[in-house]
């Protein structure tokens, strides 16, 4: 899994990355179609609340697949292989040593992507239907319709949801860089 | 009982062939050091022999098991070898306590916890560690931190310690020290022990037997003292000793040999017409004395270093070094008489560069 020297793993990388590639209005534009009718196993997602989660996670990928990658790289190979001839298992390791060092490096990648998300309008405003409304497609709503104290309202909330993210994104990047001193020294 | 068998092993990276058909042969209780500069293979020997790497070719037996066999497709994982290493980064794990980080080799062995415990005590009091066991590796300084990497290598008590060049990050005093120490704690064990370095008296002090390699091959293998009296090739030569042996090129017939500038009486009949001759700086008499046995040379520089003074001498072109007691006195500029101590040259055939004795001295 880790050292992405094997074909499959180099693969996962580059196809994580390809929602990067399209703008954001024309991917929900391809859910839209995608996932309008039902597609084999999958029901039609059009109008659920799935479909938002989905497209969202999606999109933001690459943000959380490259910080994932980043905190489990920067391990260094030797703590993973001290634990290797110790005769600690694949399981073992992950959990006892791979886990407990990249966990901070993670979250902060899923907090990039949560406080990204927050703010998002262009990629799911195709997508929502009036039961599905999020933060930002039902202020854009109400500023069509001059409800300005209303939209203002949401706006604000959006905005201490973004600043309360963006706190504890910061928290835990201070605590990681913390910890990276102490392994450097 | 761990012995270990190396037969034919080779590691290619690439084009780059990192390990070249070694074979080696290390002894139940060794401590056997692999020696080279940086990109000889020596790590990738060492990491072939603890599974983190796989090699392309060969064989290695540790006592009656093969764990590694590229014929019978054999590659035991390092876990199931049996030994501990000790890695040049140390490798302690940030997030766990001096105590948890040795505590892990004996919880994956599943070790009752009252038997766990009392080993774990007993090893961090060897080591002196018994009152620092709940601080974090990034609480210690670095001798403290290379005791816990090493308390980790006991703790489970293998058969094998494996060693990547453990003592490169301690402060030159600090390093001098924990070599008496881990010599120690090795013998102690009994334990088979491959340690790899770049440093020459490490490898001179702690060792059994000294391995130097070059370029994925290996170019010798011999107790200290051999190593550092009868090289067997001009790279070995060169490699070991400092100040740097005195390697010659000279031509000759019988036994005395020139190349204009000096002339030397090996003593002896190598069948070679070039050789190129090894002295130690020590090994060359020099004396203030023009009537003294030898030939004249000039005094180029003078390097007093503590207890001895090394000196730069020329005759005609050709330079050599000598070794002299901190006592003597001599000044650059002077005239002396330097001869070589005739029992201690080391003849070297110049074509193939290896060592000719009496013993092998045949015509190529």
């Amino acid at each position: 899994m880790r050292r992405a020297s094997n074909p499959l793993a180099v693969l996962l990388d580059q196809i994580a990355f390809i929602p990067f590639l399209f703008p954001t209005i024309a991917f929900g534009a391809m859910y839209l179609t995608l996932f309008a009718e039902p597609v084999g196993p999958i029901p039609a997602l059009y109008g659920t609340f799935t479909l938002l989660v989905v497209i969202s996670v999606v999109s933001r990928l690459p943000y959380s697949v490259k910080t994932g990658i980043t905190a489990v790289t920067q391990i260094g190979q030797e703590l993973e292989e001290a634990a290797e001839v110790a005769g600690a298992s694949w399981g073992r390791r992950f959990r006892k040593i791979i886990m407990p060092l990249a966990s901070s490096g993670i979250m902060s990648g899923m907090m990039v992507s949560f406080v990204g998300v927050m703010r998002e309008l262009s990629l799911i405003i195709l997508l929502i239907t009036p039961a599905t409304r999020v933060l930002m497609t039902a202020g854009f709503g109400y500023a069509e319709e001059g409800l300005t104290q209303l939209t203002n309202a949401l706006v604000l909330i959006v905005a201490l949801l973004t600043i309360a993210g963006e706190l504890i994104l910061w928290k835990i990047g201070k605590g990681r860089m913390a910890r990276l001193r102490e392994k450097q020294s | 009982m761990a012995k270990i068998s190396i037969r034919n092993l080779t590691k290619r990276y690439g084009d780059m062939t990192a390990l070249n058909t070694v074979s080696l042969e290390i002894d139940n209780g060794e401590f056997l050091v692999l020696l080279g500069p940086s990109g000889c293979g020596k790590t990738t020997l060492l990491r072939c022999l603890a599974g983190l790497e796989t090699p392309d070719e060969g064989e290695i037996i540790i006592g009656d098991e093969v764990i590694y066999s590229s014929e019978q497709k054999i590659m035991q994982p390092p876990g199931k070898r049996n030994l501990g290493m000790v890695f040049q980064s140390y490798a302690l794990w940030p997030h766990m306590t001096v105590r948890d980080n040795v505590k892990f080799g004996l919880d994956v062995l599943k070790t009752p916890k009252a038997a766990s415990d009392r080993q774990l005590d007993e090893v961090l009091t060897k080591l002196g560690m018994d009152h620092l066991s709940e601080r974090y590796p990034s609480e210690l300084s670095g001798g403290q931190q290379q005791r816990v990497a090493l308390a980790r290598l006991l703790a489970t008590k293998p058969p094998i310690f494996l060693m990547d060049e453990p003592l490169s990050n301690l402060d030159a005093r600090l390093r001098m020290d924990m070599r008496v120490e881990l010599k120690r704690f090795q013998s102690e064990a009994g334990a088979t022990t491959v340690y790899v370095t770049h440093d020459q008296t490490e490898a001179m002090t702690m060792s059994t037997r000294v391995v130097v390699m070059k370029n994925g091959e290996i170019q010798q293998v011999s107790p200290p003292g051999e190593l550092y009296k009868q090289p067997q090739n001009t790279f070995v030569a060169d490699f070991i000793g400092m100040p740097r042996i005195n390697l010659v090129e000279l031509q000759g017939k019988g036994q005395v040999f020139s190349n204009g500038d000096i002339t030397v009486d090996v003593g002896w009949h190598p069948k070679a017409k070039n050789v190129v001759l090894g002295s130690r700086p020590e090994d060359l008499t020099i004396s203030p004395d023009l009537n003294a046995v030898g030939e004249t040379y000039t005094v180029m520089a003078v390097l007093p270093n503590g207890p001895e003074t090394i000196i730069q001498l020329q005759k005609g072109k050709t330079v050599v070094i000598g070794r002299v007691g901190h006592d003597s006195i001599f000044e650059s500029g002077q005239e002396v008489r330097v001869a070589y101590t005739q029992a201690a040259l080391n003849v070297y055939d110049a074509d193939t560069q290896a060592l000719i004795s009496p013993h092998n001295n045949v015509q190529n």
